[in-house]
């Protein structure tokens, strides 16, 4: 009788412990506070189905993208929007974010900060064995902070040419000069690397 | 005058009516008048119960009922789903535009500016 509790426990459990690791709890309190504007995005389960259902239906997408909207398990995006004129948040918030990150086994693949224009964004992605589970991504200007967990089986080049295919333009999405410096990707996948600009 | 022709006009020759004829079929013109007119057959409606009837109607109110919920939450799905498809491809193109950016400042990719 005792073991059967324990069986079913360890059923009950299982799905949300399986998300655990590669999760990032993307609610941050202290930028909620002091942010203007919030956009919330919590995708799992049912709505994460339906949505790449109806997106794999309508964009009509090629196989990679596709593979990528089956692999995925769970969308979590905070965007934390500060108004301009407003005190902002401070640099400790953002980097309260990476320490606890780091601290939870995720691994940065890529970290690129303008400390003149206090903009910077860093991917980080978490491996269970040989496999990619999960990716974050911490997005931050003055006027914006930007925090998205993607749970699954995600392929950062795939994730790029999803972004893509999509058609959202990126100016729409970002709100600072750093989307003006988009170019277009080098075909090969280059290796994860780590770059900050000084001044 | 033949044989024939003779028994013809004998079976042919005005009788009388008995005295009586005429009592008996003023007997029976009073007798038809007083009987009840004939009712041409109709198909008989049976009435059916009351409580037949008002389940007809609960059965009628409880499928429209429930059509009109099925719609309602079909419609509530699909515009669940459609929210759904647009956070999804925003928040994926959001990742990917962030990811492809901070992967072309760490390469030195020449800036726009």
């Amino acid at each position: 009788m005792r073991y059967g509790a324990w069986i079913l426990t360890l059923v009950l459990v299982a799905p949300v412990w399986g998300l655990t690791g590669a999760k990032v709890d993307v609610d941050q309190p202290g930028l909620e506070k002091k942010a203007d504007e919030v956009v919330e995005v919590n995708l799992e389960g049912k709505s994460l189905e339906q949505g790449s259902r109806l997106l794999a239906i309508r964009q009509g997408m090629s196989g990679s993208v596709k593979s990528l909207l089956t692999g995925l398990k769970g969308i979590y995006r905070r965007t934390y929007r500060f108004a301009t004129g407003s005190d902002g948040y401070e640099e400790a918030d953002i980097s309260s974010i990476h320490e606890r990150v780091m601290g939870e086994g995720w691994e940065q693949v890529i970290g690129v900060q303008d400390k003149n224009k206090r903009e910077a964004v860093s991917v980080y992605s978490y491996t269970e064995g040989e496999n990619v589970s999960g990716v974050f991504v911490v997005s931050s200007d003055p006027s914006e902070v930007t925090l998205v967990n993607i749970v699954g089986d995600v392929d950062l080049q795939t994730l790029v040419e999803a972004g893509e295919s999509f058609g959202v333009p990126t100016m729409q999405i970002g709100s600072t000069e750093l989307e003006k410096l988009k170019v277009k990707l080098p075909t090969k996948t280059p290796p994860p690397a780590t770059q900050k600009s000084k001044p | 005058m033949k044989p024939f022709e003779r028994e013809l006009k004998a079976v042919l020759a005005r009788r009388e009516p008995s005295e009586d004829f005429t009592a008996r079929v003023m007997a029976a013109v009073a007798a038809e008048a007083s009987a009840e007119p004939k009712v041409a057959e109709m198909p008989v409606r049976r009435k059916r119960p009351v409580a037949f009837r008002w389940a007809a109607v609960g059965a009628v109110a409880a499928s429209l009922t429930a059509g009109f919920f099925a719609i309602r939450h079909q419609r509530a799905e699909r515009m669940a789903a459609e929210q759904a498809e647009i956070q999804l491809m925003e928040s994926l193109s959001l990742a990917g535009s962030k990811i492809s950016l901070a992967r072309d400042r760490a390469l030195g990719a020449p800036r726009g500016d």
